[in-house]
């Protein structure tokens, strides 16, 4: 819960922060982070390039170029910044770590079984999902684009049958544990 | 059209989440203990899809569902949207903690009034005029969607405009590529599982 509260609060300092200075101060965090191997430079590669066609849109659009520049950068170092502090907390936590929190904070027993259930139903589904577009890509290899998405509309719309199959099983489950309150007692000491 | 962190501005962000905060409680409001675990696979099934990267001609795309998502989950929407996008950031790094509630926003808002507007069209209607209602509201999902993402760049700051210009304009083929997907989806669940369409 500290964590997460405190990569919140680190988040919103530099989300807020406009000066380079005062940036260069806040990337400290994330350097030792880099430094001491918690995240790969390699799981930057990503966000960069995104950062790098933010900075070009920024540039070519705002009115004066070298503004948009300076604005698409700032940017950029807030993102690299925030993400890495973010992925070494999430890293750390993982999603059973991320249930505990939602726990803690005393959201709705509502939401708490949503996010519950729709990691569960991931897990499920994922594979169902992975066989049906494999053996329809073995089937018809060879489809034009419009096809190819009729083909996609209908794996989506069996896996969202099957998903209906599982959820009658999930509402028998959460029944016999008493409820969503015991649901979540019985999750929560897994 | 994920906005990712470090863009909006504090006072976007501070109301950004009063308005997912209150979208997630109306959603929680309507969905039935029963529903939810519907809801929750349902979701699943969603989030594994806009993962699938689906071929187009030469390149490849990722789809937002935006508008089938609003279609089946109907009032329910909020809170599934913002535990797939709080899933995206925790596994993929899409998006963040801190813009979650912008992105909630912008993204269930625009599938939330796709079922309130399209919803009941679609339900009674079949053959022909069903695809062309199923289209139009994949493509206004998409676009309201990016839409929103603007007036909030937009707000922050105004010289992000031409930036959100061409935010819209890229998102037009997109627009109608939803909409087709969201046509064959409305068809086969019409001929297959029109239940699904009932919300």
């Amino acid at each position: 819960m500290c964590k997460v509260i405190a990569t919140l609060i680190y988040a919103l300092t530099v989300s807020l922060t406009h000066s380079v200075s005062l940036l260069a101060v806040e990337s400290i965090l994330p350097m030792m982070f880099l430094l001491t191997g918690k995240i790969s430079p390699k799981s930057l590669i990503k966000i960069n390039i995104m950062n790098a066609v933010m900075i070009l849109t920024l540039s070519l659009t705002w009115p004066v170029f070298s503004d948009g520049l300076k604005t698409g950068a700032i940017i950029a170092a807030r993102v690299n910044m925030i993400y890495t502090v973010f992925f070494v907390t999430m890293k750390a936590l993982g999603v059973s770590g991320l249930y505990g929190v939602l726990l803690s904070m005393r959201l709705p027993v509502k939401l708490c079984v949503l996010f519950v259930l729709t990691v569960r139903g991931i897990e499920i589904l994922r594979e169902r999902f992975d066989t049906a577009l494999i053996s329809a890509r073995l089937r018809a290899p060879d489809v034009t684009s419009v096809t190819r998405l009729k083909i996609f509309a209908s794996v989506l719309g069996t896996v969202l049958l099957q998903s209906v199959i599982h959820s009658e099983n999930m509402t028998r489950a959460v029944k016999l544990r008493g409820g969503f309150r015991g649901f979540m007692n019985h999750a929560g000491s897994r | 059209m994920h906005i990712s962190e470090g863009i909006l501005s504090g006072s976007m962000l501070a109301v950004t989440w009063a308005g997912t905060v209150a979208g997630v409680s109306y959603g929680l409001r309507h969905t039935s203990s029963e529903r939810i675990i519907k809801t929750a696979l349902a979701s699943s099934a969603f989030f594994l899809a806009s993962l699938v990267n689906v071929r187009i001609g030469p390149s490849s795309t990722h789809l937002t569902l935006l508008a089938p998502m609003g279609l089946i989950l109907g009032r329910s929407v909020f809170p599934a949207v913002f535990v797939a996008l709080l899933l995206q950031a925790v596994l993929f790094g899409f998006g963040g903690l801190l813009v979650l509630g912008a992105n909630t926003l912008t993204m269930a808002l625009s599938s939330l009034l796709t079922y309130f507007i399209f919803a009941g069209m679609i339900r009674k209607s079949s053959g022909k005029s069903a695809v062309i209602f199923s289209f139009l509201a994949g493509a206004f999902a998409v676009m309201t969607g990016a839409l929103l993402t603007g007036t909030l760049l937009g707000l922050t700051d105004r010289n992000f405009l031409g930036a959100v210009k061409l935010l819209l304009m890229i998102h037009v083929p997109l627009s109608c590529l939803e909409g087709v997907v969201t046509s064959f989806l409305v068809l086969w669940l019409k001929r297959v599982a029109p239940e699904f369409l009932d919300v």
